[in-house]
């Protein structure tokens, strides 16, 4: 992939000239704003960047952006963006949707790229509703979620992106929230970073539909409490006094009182290469009397599919040669009608 | 045809009618500095103009608070290297920060209200307040663009959440 320096591009070259139509004070503008402030540090040529993304409010992303883009159908981005990333292993792509795009209609080809492995950037805004359509559950609501398609709250037990990424075997799984913007800023360059599929999902507050969803997130009395922000190498530490950390005890995550029921040697250290401790992690999302965690949950290397695929064609010409299109549909049982 | 903004417009009206935000909830002005205070770069007083520039461009930072037997003894801050360093053709390896610094700054400690640093910052004109505990050792320090970094995140939807440029009018009827 060619370079550019990082100096030559700014943000404003990757603001388009279109009139941005989200919601005034949708959660959607500031992820967008530093996307913008990441891309050109990343130093790659702008030409290099393709956004592809399905159906929702999310998805208008591409439009907003200066850069190549494919505003596709609904859940099948991440189908699309492999196509793409075949086609073109030099391209920087990063597949845009939400939670309805990619863990209702669009489940399946989540799975499979995330199973592949290719070196693709997906970014879930999470805003656990149906935004566009004006208001119905999602798989990520919560349980009891009053919206306009369950007037007496969903029943529904709902998905947990990062444990299904997990799950389907991603590489590197994070969360963000809309709100902690250098934290969001440092998310997104990880992700680039990272050589395979980089799942980052990214809490993002819907005020017109479902505002509030994460307040106990980023409301700032409460933030201290209920963030555990994991760190590579670092205890597993929260509290407005630093005072609670994360313990195992009989093989279960449990929340630990330092210097009353724990002690700090007692902390787990956060290991991003741990996928038994990934899966734990996840599980922790909106559990009552656990913090939720946030940050780079697991990070696994190992090739990804392009390069394995793009290796074996490359085997196979030398074993068997360039072949010929032509020769191989005149090949075998013919016949001139 | 009108209805389907009612949704939309029936939020935003009550959005606006709630109770707005005063800046008085976004910082409790009794709430303790601590809250709002960054770690600190200290560099002994003794230290060339040389070493400590460059301690600036180490850490990326704006402010160095200065000191002499572990204690608080002086700030220097970008803006002094403007107004009392450049282009008076000093020999920067030769010269102490000593004599250049701010000395003795006015230092609040960890707990003190938010409100005091405010009125250092508007009445003194101060960008940064270095942070002290009672043997005037350096903890931290507090500095104007903390104050409006939180200012941002609490007013995360009036102030972030919005678009690249202003909206002085719909350029056109199509669009993204």
């Amino acid at each position: 992939m060619s370079q550019v320096s990082e100096s030559t591009l700014t943000r404003k070259d990757f603001i388009s000239d279109q009139d941005v139509r989200w919601c005034p004070g949708c959660g959607d503008y500031a992820i967008l704003a530093q996307v913008q402030k990441v891309f050109p540090d990343l130093g790659i040529p702008k030409e290099n960047f393709l956004i592809v993304s399905g159906i929702g409010c999310s998805s208008r992303f591409p439009y907003y952006m200066d850069t190549f883009g494919f505003h596709s159908i609904h859940g099948r981005a991440t189908a699309l963006a492999t196509g793409a990333k075949m086609a073109n292993p030099d391209l920087s792509v990063w597949v845009v949707t939400g939670d309805g795009d990619a863990m209702s209609i669009g489940g399946n080809h989540f799975i499979h790229i995330l199973r592949r492995n290719l070196d693709i950037n997906i970014l879930l805004f999470n805003n656990e509703v149906y935004g566009l359509t004006k208001g119905q559950y999602s798989p990520t609501s919560s349980q009891g979620h009053i919206s306009k398609s369950t007037p007496l709250g969903s029943v529904d037990y709902p998905f947990n992106p990062p444990q299904l990424a997990l799950g389907a075997g991603g590489t590197f799984i994070a969360r963000g929230i809309d709100r902690e913007l250098k934290h969001l800023n440092q998310l997104l360059k990880e992700a680039h970073n990272h050589s395979g599929t980089s799942f980052l999902e990214i809490y993002q507050n819907c005020w017109v539909y479902n505002d509030g969803a994460f307040a106990n997130l980023t409301e700032k009395e409460l933030k201290m409490e209920t963030q555990l922000i994991l760190e590579q190498g670092m205890p597993m530490i929260f509290g407005k006094d630093k005072d609670k950390g994360m313990r195992l005890v009989k093989g279960n995550l449990e929340v630990g009182m330092i210097g009353k029921d724990c002690k700090m040697e007692d902390i787990l250290v956060h290991d991003e290469k741990n996928k038994i401790h990934g899966l734990m992690l996840s599980e922790l999302t909106h559990k009552d009397g656990f913090p939720t965690p946030i940050g780079i949950i697991y990070r696994e290397e190992k090739p990804p599919y392009e390069e394995l695929l793009l290796n074996q064609i490359q085997k196979a010409i030398q074993i068997q040669g360039e072949g010929n299109l032509d020769s191989l549909f005149q090949n075998g049982h013919t016949w001139k009608v | 045809m009108i209805d389907i903004f009612d949704d939309e417009i029936t939020q935003m009206e009550e959005n606006e009618a709630s109770t707005d935000s005063i800046f008085s909830e976004a910082i409790q002005l009794k709430d303790p500095v601590r809250t709002l205070a960054k770690e600190c770069v200290t560099r002994s007083e003794d230290n060339s103009l040389e070493e400590i520039i460059d301690s600036f461009q180490r850490n990326s930072t704006s402010c160095i608070i200065l000191t002499k037997n572990k204690k608080v003894s002086g700030i220097f801050t970008e803006r002094d290297i403007v107004l009392n360093v450049l282009g008076r053709g000093l020999n920067f390896s030769e010269s102490t920060i000593q004599k250049y610094m701010t000395p003795d700054p006015h230092t609040l400690r960890m707990g003190d209200p938010v409100s005091f640093a405010l009125n250092m910052m508007v009445d003194g004109g101060f960008r940064h307040i270095p942070l002290v505990d009672k043997d005037n050792q350096p903890r931290g320090i507090i500095s104007i663009m903390d104050i409006v970094e939180h200012l941002g995140y609490v007013f995360h939807k009036e102030v972030m959440n919005l678009p690249p440029s202003p909206l002085r009018k719909q350029s056109k009827q199509e669009g993204g």
